[in-house]
This record gives C-alpha cells, structure tokens and sequence, in this order.
C-alpha cells in the first residue's frame, strides 16, 4: 500500500507537484493519466525515492521512503521513462546484477532471474548485450528487472511508449498478467491504454490531483450526457421541427453538412433512455430519411478534456467524493470482463 | 557494495577500455623501469614510480571519467537510486572496483623489484615503502576524479575536468612557493576565496542574498581576526597550500620512510573526496 500526503517538488518558480495526497491499495492496476508535463514522472520519481519532495511524506507498506529507504524501496519495483540499462550487459549479467543488489540471496537469485525472464519472454535473448536489443526487448528487460526481489508493488513509467503495435499488445498483455499477482502502477498519456488495462484512474494536471475514481465510474459519468449524431435527409427547419417533438430532447445542434440536402445534427438528451428508435420512427412518419446515427459515447477522452480545462472546482469536489473506500464489487466486475 | 562492485569489473573488462588501461600502466612502468633501473643503472625503485606521476596524471582521470557521469548520462542512476541500497555503497564499490583496475598492472610491477635484487643490491623494504606510497598516491587520485565525475553527465567534459583538478594538485607544490608569505597577502587572498565562495553559493543555490550573506560572515571574522592579531596570517597560504600537497607526501615514501602522517593524510585525502562524491550524489536526488 503507498500512501502520498500533501507530495510537492517546486523546481525553482515552477511547481511540478501540487500537494498531492492519495492511496494506492493493494491488488489492482493503478494508471496515472495526464498530459506531458503534468507531474506523472516527477510524482514516480519521488514514490520510488529517485527525487527528494521539496515538502509532504510518500509511505510504501507504513516504511517512509526518507527515513527507512531501504525496507521502503524493498517493496517496490520501478521502471523509469528511460529504461536503466547498461549497454555492455547481456540481459542474463544485468538481472543478476540487480538481484543481487536487491539483496536476493544467490541461488534465489538465479531462480528468480530465471522466473522473470520467462513471464517478460527474454529467454531466447538473455546472452545477447543490451545494447543490440530492439526497444521492446530493451522495454522488457527493464521490466523484468521491476520485477526481481518480489516487492509488492510495481511502478511502470509510460511503459509502452515508443514501441510498436505489436509491442505495445504484448506489454499491456504482461501488464495485466501482473496485476493478477501484484500491485500495478503505470503512467500514460495515453487514455485509451488507460482504459484498457487499468481498474482505477488517477488524473493529474498541472501537477495536481483532479480525478481519482475506478475507471467505470469515469464512464459511467460520461455516459450520463450521451449525445446522438445523426444525418437526414430533409430541409432543416422539419427536421428540427420534428426532434423538438420529442420531449427528452435537452439540446439540437446543427453541424456542417457535407451531402447537399443532408441535415448534421447532434442532439443531447436527459437521462439515459434510449432515444434512437423514436427518432428514426419520427423522422420515417414525416419521410426523413435517416441516413446515418449513431450514439456517441462520452470516452475518457472527453472526461480528460473536460476535467483539464479548468472547472477545477467542480473536479476537486468529484475528487473528495471519489476519495471515500471503494465498493469490492467493482474489482469483480473488471475481473470477468477480463476473461471476456 | 559487492553487487556494484562485480558490475563495474563486468563493465569495464567487457570491452577493451579495462584491458587498455592495464596495459598502459603496465607499459610504462616497464619502460621506465628498464630506463631508470636497467639502463641508467639506479638501484632506487621509486625512480621509476616518481616518473609514472605524469602517466597517472592521464590515466586515472581516463579511468575514472565514466564511473559516474556515465550512469546520469544514461539515466541508469535512477536505478541505483530505487534499489535497496545506501548511496555510499554504490561510491564504494565503484571506487574499489577502479582501484582493482589500478591495483592489478601495479601487482605485477610488484614483482619488479625482485627480480632487479637478483641482479644487484636493491633494498627491497624501501622499493616497496615507495611503491605503497605509491598505490595511496594512486586511490586518492581515483577519490578526486571520481568526484569530478560526478559533478558532470559529460564523460569526455569529466576527463578533461579531472586531468585538469589531477594537474592542479601536480602543480600545487611548486605553486606554494608563488603564494605571498606576508600577513597582507594572506589576507587578501582569504578574502578573495570568501568571496569566490559567496559566488559559488549565489550560483549553485540561485539566491543572491544567500551568497552575500555567505561571504560577509566569511570575511567579517577574518578582518576581526587580521586586525587583532596579523600575525597569524604569516604564511598562511603557503602552508595551507602545503597541506593539501598530494604528490609531495609521495617524496616521504620515496626515501624508504614509512611516513605515517603521510599514510594517514592519504587515507583522510580519499575518504573526503568519496563523502564528496556521495554528497554530490545526494544533491542530484534533491534536483
């Protein structure tokens, strides 16, 4: 369990990190999500014992990292931005190294080295030197080496940047498989990796806190201010005639139309009912045709924009709200979808 | 310690930098060797080891220019961070690692003396005394370079930096003698380090006040003292600088003599740049 309270790095005039308090509980896949420059690196750096706070305390299992740093760092393991390699290594000599450094025991060593090599898939290129291994390979062998000394934690810094597709599969893949056996934390700024392999989001801006909630309950929010985008075929004035018959109807935009004759709209409604069939059945009573529609779902995307450009008040209450414990159901839900 | 220390063997002799530095140690010692012992005929072994001073001077900032920069250069010192270990232990077993690079051609140079006593009278307690001296010469360079190195992210800016600080203290013993002997002149020159030393502070803190500060709680005492009692500041410089002479206590070693002090000044000499290190270390955590 790692808990930050009131975490702040002030480089010079600039605040990297804002008083940033939070708890990361065991078992789950944590993201931290945000855009360049929002802090995600700096707050690692800081939870890892890599960079000194300017103020506020980091606890990883009730162990200070500053005042008992090496039962702390004990529990975790870290992958900075950067992988930390040593180019005259192989991957087989560098894990050794760290293991050992981690204080394993050698014949435990040797065992775990071999454990992590075959869960990250090194094994076939552990006597190759690191330096003529592909970047994916490189990515692996830095998370093979999070992983040595079984610490609880993992800490994953942007793991999946500058790969390629392919790459990019097989590391959420293994990031996953590790959030069966252990605590998980990565960064992105990505969202849609966010989405897919994390249970519980944390969103930083501007070096603060502005959303920490599990994931579906982000989209559940978001799903809440559905909107509908449709083309008809009609002249503009009916069309809005007929939508403004229908009373669950909050807001009607007309957009660009790229078809001459051929009506863009984006409709809002209240709550979550489902509108399409009357609007299709509406618009066929007066022989609109409907050319396209499709329900827009509100992605993290929009929750990200939405909670970066400003409105932090209201962020800052949705945090508090999202602070109190988490219902045990939820971590089930995202278990069987898993499976799926 | 022993983790990082066989990781920095491993690197250093994965490729030829390790073997090249060994080599060339070992190269010019034999070469004086046979020039001053073989040829000249001296039957005084730290003829040889006085001359190696200037091959130490390039070799061991060569040796030591990567030992930190390096690993802020490639990032992996976020790693030594994270890790479960005390930074002076990753100090340490640097430093011994570069000390066994330095150690092993000057092993061999070991047996050099015996096999000139075959040939002649040498007095082999005095051919080791010196060459003890010798190897303490030797780690405290390692010590100041390793520093140095940590001070850059730059390895080829780190060599040039530290031949340049390995030259400085070469040329500190003949400088001793430029420095004013007079109470005034030693004055002068402590306020011009006090002030040297509220600008280094100004620049690495970036508070103006600060190093002002600094320096007028530096010269303030000094002036109260100088006005007092003058006297005190006779020489002053010169032994200062005298004190911190790295390549004269070899002489003491050179005649035969067991110098203790300068045994100890050594020792003293390396554990202050090594704390030095570590700080310097610590402080990039604190950027």
């Amino acid at each position: 369990m790692i808990e930050v309270k009131e975490l702040t790095k002030v480089y010079g005039a600039r605040t990297a990190v804002d008083h940033l308090s939070f708890k990361i509980n065991n078992g789950k896949i944590y993201g931290f999500l945000g855009p360049n420059g929002a802090g995600k690196s700096t707050t690692m750096n800081m939870i890892t014992g890599c960079l000194a706070p300017t103020s506020g305390t980091v606890k990883i299992n009730g162990f200070d990292i500053y005042d008992e740093p090496i039962k702390a760092k004990q529990c975790v393991g870290y992958l900075p931005e950067i992988p930390p390699l040593y180019n005259e290594m192989t991957p087989f000599e560098y894990l050794r190294f760290v293991a050992e450094a981690k204080g394993v025991s050698y014949e435990r060593a040797l065992r775990q080295v071999h454990e992590v090599m075959e869960l990250t898939q090194i094994d076939d290129m552990k006597d190759r030197l690191i330096k003529n291994l592909s970047k994916g390979c490189r990515q692996r062998v830095g998370i093979a080496q999070a992983l040595l000394g079984n610490p609880d934690i993992i800490i994953l810094d942007e793991p999946t940047v500058g790969l390629d597709p392919k790459q990019i599969i097989e590391i959420r893949a293994l990031i996953r498989k590790l959030g069966e056996l252990k605590t998980v934390i990565i960064s992105s700024h990505i969202l849609a990796e966010i989405s897919e392999v994390c249970d519980h989001v944390l969103i930083l801006s501007n070096g603060k806190l502005i959303a920490n909630a599990p994931i579906e309950e982000l989209q559940g929010k978001s799903d809440a201010a559905a909107h509908i985008k449709l083309s008809v075929r009609g002249d503009e004035a009916g069309v809005i005639e007929v939508l403004s018959a229908i009373p669950e109807i909050e807001t009607c935009t007309v957009g660009t139309s790229h078809e001459e004759g051929v009506v863009s709209l984006t409709v809002t409604a209240a709550g979550r009912e489902e509108l399409r069939d009357r609007i299709f059945f509406a618009m066929a009573d007066r022989r609109y045709a409907v050319i396209s529609m499709e329900r827009e779902e509100a992605t993290l995307e929009s929750i990200f924009l939405l909670l970066t450009e400003g409105d932090e008040a209201d962020a800052k209450t949705k945090q508090r709200k999202q602070d109190a414990p988490e219902r045990d159901g939820e971590y089930e839900l995202i278990d069987e979808e898993k499976e799926k | 310690m022993s983790a990082i220390y066989r990781k920095e063997m491993k690197i250093y002799l994965s490729g030829p930098f390790g073997y090249a530095m060994m080599a060339i140690l070992l190269f010019f010692m034999g070469v004086f060797t046979v020039f001053f012992n073989l040829m000249s005929g001296y039957a005084d072994f730290s003829y040889p080891l006085t001359a190696m001073h200037w091959v130490l001077l390039i070799t061991i900032p060569l040796l030591t220019m990567r030992s930190i920069a390096e690993e802020r250069h490639s990032r992996t010192d976020q790693l030594l961070y994270s890790l479960p270990i005390r930074l002076r232990e990753v100090v340490l077993g640097k430093f011994f690692a570069m000390l066994t690079l330095f150690l092993l051609p000057t092993l061999v140079s070991a047996l050099y003396p015996l096999l000139l006593a075959s040939f002649g009278g040498v007095s082999l307690a005095a051919a080791y005394t010196a060459l003890f001296g010798y190897i303490l010469l030797g780690a405290a360079l390692i010590a100041v370079c390793t520093f140095v190195s940590s001070l850059v992210e730059n390895q080829i800016l780190a060599a040039v930096l530290s031949i340049a600080a390995a030259l400085a203290f070469y040329l500190l013993d003949s400088f001793s003698a430029l420095f004013p002997t007079s109470a005034l002149g030693s004055f002068i020159v402590c306020v011009i380090a006090a002030l040297l030393a509220g600008v280094l502070i100004w620049r690495t803190t970036k508070n103006l006040n600060l190093g002002l500060a600094a320096a007028v709680v530096l010269i303030l005492p000094t002036s109260v003292i100088y006005i007092i009692n003058a006297e005190l500041f006779a020489s002053l410089v010169p032994n200062f600088v005298n004190a911190l002479a790295l390549f004269s206590r070899f002489g003491e070693f050179s005649y035969g003599h067991f110098s203790i002090p300068a045994t100890v000044f050594y020792l003293t000499f390396i554990a202050f740049f090594l704390f030095l290190t570590v700080r310097s270390m610590e402080r990039r955590r604190l950027a």
